[in-house]
């Protein structure tokens, strides 16, 4: 059998509401052996209207996503957009 | 009617009448302009009004229409500079004795198992005669090209998936948060059409707002240990390779 074993798990360490694009972002984890993540904090607070084009209003799409998570209570985030309008649009 | 009053007036008193006679161009609606001119809280204004030479009113004129426009140019610039809404970049580092825990997100690296999905997706395969084959300890790379078909049509077709997936509770032998122990409810699970099955622990839930683990909890430094069995001998070959 062709199976590759180099990678058994894959983990992600993320904002408490941040939905994880664990298939993007997560880290691959080889069997029998022990692998220690650790992290930082880094906060960046953007200006909305007029300032700049952030925002934090979550679209109906992206809430219908976020209700895919068990009651997780995520956050409206940029790279999510883009993903949900290339699988809409493309 | 200020005819007979000037000759009035300059009968009693020795005057010329003439030169009390209001001036004929400065009558009626020029009056009212040059008593506003006169009058008016600026500067230029009442002095081109009040000038009795040409020299002296040129010099008012102009030195008046340069400093309005002098004037205007600051004005606009200082709107110009506030519609563009300039923003500035700070950076602080922030000291934080209470500091959350993150969540952590876990997934088997194999979407599916091999021991629960074979059979029925041989039976899919086989009873639309892509395959003929009943050998269920292994598939070639022909049969992988219909995984992806044989997933779509069960979620396409409401059948339940959940079967074929890595769920958390067989695969967590232990799990500690600050040396306290943990348990597979401790984490959500979430889809993933990569990796299937995947967990989130600490994630912030609508319900609980204040179930966010801190750093600190039973006086630890925010550590957490899992220690997972991966089955890596149920991969599919093919879907799991790196």
């Amino acid at each position: 059998m062709l199976i590759d074993v180099s990678a058994g798990m894959v983990a992600m360490i993320h904002d408490n509401t941040e939905l994880p694009l664990i298939a993007i972002a997560g880290i691959e984890l080889a069997p029998g052996r022990r692998h220690k993540l650790s992290f930082k904090k880094r906060t960046y607070n953007l200006l909305s209207y007029p300032y700049s084009d952030c925002t934090t209003k979550i679209p109906l799409v992206m809430q219908a996503m976020f209700n895919r998570y068990q009651g997780a209570d995520y956050a409206y985030s940029p790279m999510i957009c883009n993903l949900l309008c290339i699988q809409t649009y493309v | 009617m200020i005819d007979s009053t000037i000759k009035h007036i300059a009968t009693v008193f020795p005057v010329n009448a003439g030169a009390l006679k209001p001036d004929p161009k400065f009558r009626r609606r020029r009056s009212i302009i040059r008593e506003f001119s006169l009058n008016t809280s600026t500067h230029g204004v009442p002095g081109i009004a009040r000038s009795q030479s040409l020299h002296n009113r040129i010099f008012w004129t102009v030195s008046f229409l340069v400093f309005t426009g002098i004037m205007l140019y600051f004005i606009i610039q200082s709107m110009q500079a506030f519609f563009s809404y300039p923003t500035q970049t700070s950076v602080f580092v922030i000291v934080e004795r209470l500091q959350t825990f993150p969540a952590v997100s876990i997934c088997n690296y194999a979407p599916i198992r091999f021991d629960t999905f074979i059979e029925p997706f041989l039976n899919y395969t086989n009873s639309r005669n892509l395959t003929n084959t009943n050998d269920t300890s292994t598939i070639t790379s022909y049969q992988y090209e219909f995984i992806a078909d044989f997933i779509q049509y069960l979620i396409n077709n409401d059948l339940p998936i959940s079967n074929y997936l890595f769920h958390l509770q067989p695969m967590l032998i232990s799990c500690f948060y600050n040396n306290l122990p943990c348990t597979h409810d401790d984490f959500i699970p979430f889809l993933s059409a990569t990796y299937g099955l995947c967990y989130t622990f600490n994630a912030k839930m609508i319900l609980n707002q204040t179930s966010i683990r801190n750093a600190t909890d039973n006086g630890g430094t925010g550590t957490f240990q899992l220690k997972l069995y991966a089955y890596s001998h149920q991969y599919v070959p093919y879907v799991s390779d790196g």
